[in-house]
């Protein structure tokens, strides 16, 4: 080989590593990077299913709150943000500690449509709220990333824990569970163990969409829904299309990090100088997992998947474990979508959506955030635009 | 001598404890189904949502993700309760508790669908079930 060939070939080689490094990070929708191609065709028959919309026909209600996952998670694509408010409902009884997910009377979640049908045989529009419940309004969060958050094992949950702050920061971390003891991470009170679950109890919960998962219809404010009203024989979705929508959001790539502009440096450090990163933790790692994309990675969450006392202004309601002024650290991965949305709807943070931006957000932490909320009202306008505009570019 | 068979009592001892506390954590649990024959025995695990002492009946929770589901079950009068390992009275059991029941569905009559009757209640220690995903 002349030097000129050999240098061609040292060349090229060069160049095919150097653009291996440089692949385009995933756009909001894609799916995670080193997917195997089975994998990867699985990805794209999930994300069919989660847009296929459902009628009363194929299934939908009687009861719903959408006739497509991807109806609410779209912005700005799909397995985004929403615009759509939920109404969620429970009863705390503070003797015992114990909450009610009201179920007997068609509770937790309150679904906001009906089919003609039911329309038709109760003359309702919506499922009806209990009387004397606790209501709650939940936004809709986009889902991008989740699969990270499911492969984090329990064991890293359990390690951030602090129930009875033992180091004396003023910072109390702990767990909620499901209603069978399993440690829950999904949804704003971390009900909900896994994923799957959360998806396919989305399916009825959402849609009124039975599945071999939940073979049986919702209530109509516990009631069993009329004869005649709901026609489509159990299950109404079969378990390949559990699989596959499973597949799709577990798939989906979490949002990629953006390069920071100086002021964003300053910004991340003041993220940690005013203590967010207590709760907010930066990154989680995944443990081991059947999937390589999912596979001992770190997930820049900015969460601990823990609940922690909010204080009485942001109390609601109460889940499982969970205590009405008790919420998951919500991860800010994905926050850009909300502060910069251009899809249908304002802005909107916290559960419910009732700051119109993360600097009202913020000022609104209160409870184990008090601290770091006066600590950030401590800082010079440009400190708290910098560590506005980094939280911004999550 | 004495020493030796202590030894050997305790390891006996020990592996039966393991031996059990494997078996106690290895059934599934699964939610009542209609597929679910008459006397079929399963195991659930929910919260406790109500327990009626006089008609002997408990409500439990449990469900797939937001779609929850509430039970109704008859207490056997031999039903087996315990409340952190201990022997222990149906009034014992309390609103928001996590139990693991045993129960299995019985004829309630010639057109009623059968009801599910408890045999077993234990209260979940949540170190036992902490892993457990």
């Amino acid at each position: 080989m002349s030097r000129a060939a050999a240098t061609f070939a040292a060349l090229t080689l060069g160049a095919v590593i150097l653009c291996a490094g440089c692949a385009k990070p995933p756009k909001p929708g894609e799916p995670l990077v080193g997917l195997t191609p089975e994998e990867r065709a699985l990805f794209d028959r999930g994300k069919a299913r989660f847009t296929t919309v459902f009628t009363p026909g194929t299934g939908l209600g009687p009861t719903f709150n959408s006739d497509a996952c991807a109806e609410c998670h779209e912005d700005p694509a799909v397995g985004g943000r929403g615009d759509e408010v939920e109404v969620h409902v429970s009863a705390f009884m503070p003797e015992t500690g114990f909450c009610d997910p009201l179920v007997d009377k068609g509770g937790f979640v309150i679904e906001q449509k009906v089919t003609p049908a039911l329309h038709a045989a109760l003359g309702i529009d919506s499922e009806p709220l209990p009387p004397d419940a606790t209501v709650a309004h939940r936004t809709t969060p986009d889902v991008l990333g989740f699969g990270l958050l499911d492969a984090i094992p329990d064991s890293v949950i359990l390690a951030n824990a602090d129930p009875d702050d033992r180091n004396h920061d003023g910072i109390s971390g702990r767990p909620n569970r499901f209603f069978d003891g399993r440690i829950g991470r999904f949804g704003r009170k971390a009900l909900v163990p896994t994923l799957a679950e959360f998806n396919n109890g989305a399916y009825a919960a959402e849609m009124g969409i039975t599945s071999p998962a939940v073979p049986n219809e919702e209530t109509v404010g516990g009631q069993p829904i009329p004869a005649g009203v709901d026609s489509v024989p159990e299950p109404e979705i079969n378990q390949e299309g559990l699989d596959l929508t499973n597949a799709f959001v577990r798939f989906l790539a979490p949002p990629a990090p953006e390069k920071l502009s100086k002021v964003e440096k300053r910004g991340r450090q003041l993220f940690t100088e005013v203590r967010c990163n207590r709760c907010h933790l930066p990154a989680l790692w995944t443990g081991n997992n059947p999937v390589r994309a999912l596979r001992y990675k770190k997930v820049a969450a900015y969460t601990d998947l823990l609940l922690h006392d909010m204080g009485p202004e942001l109390a609601d309601m109460c889940l499982g474990q969970a205590s009405p002024s008790e919420f998951r650290t919500e991860p800010l991965m994905g926050l850009r979508f909300s502060a910069n949305s251009e899809g249908e709807g304002e802005a909107s943070f916290l559960h419910d959506g009732r700051a119109k931006t993360v600097e009202e957000a913020i000022r609104m932490h209160g409870g184990e955030g008090a601290a770091s909320r006066d600590k950030f009202a401590a800082l010079s306008e440009a400190e708290r635009a910098a560590l506005i505009k980094f939280l911004e570019s999550l | 001598m004495k020493r030796k068979s202590i030894s050997f009592g305790c390891l006996l001892t020990l592996v039966v404890l393991a031996l059990g506390f494997g078996a106690r954590s290895a059934p599934t649990t699964s939610a009542p189904t209609e597929a679910q024959a008459v006397g079929e025995p399963a195991y659930l695990n929910c919260t406790v949502r109500a327990v009626d002492v006089k008609t002997r009946t408990v409500e439990v929770i449990t469900g797939v993700g937001y779609a929850l589901r509430l039970y109704r079950m008859s207490v056997a009068p031999a039903c087996e309760i315990s409340v952190g390992g201990s022997a222990a009275e149906l009034n014992n059991i309390k609103p928001g508790t996590i139990v693991r029941v045993r129960y299995q569905p019985v004829p309630a009559g010639p057109k009623a669908p059968p009801r599910l009757m408890a045999s077993a209640i234990e209260t979940v220690s949540f170190s036992e079930s902490g892993g457990v995903r």
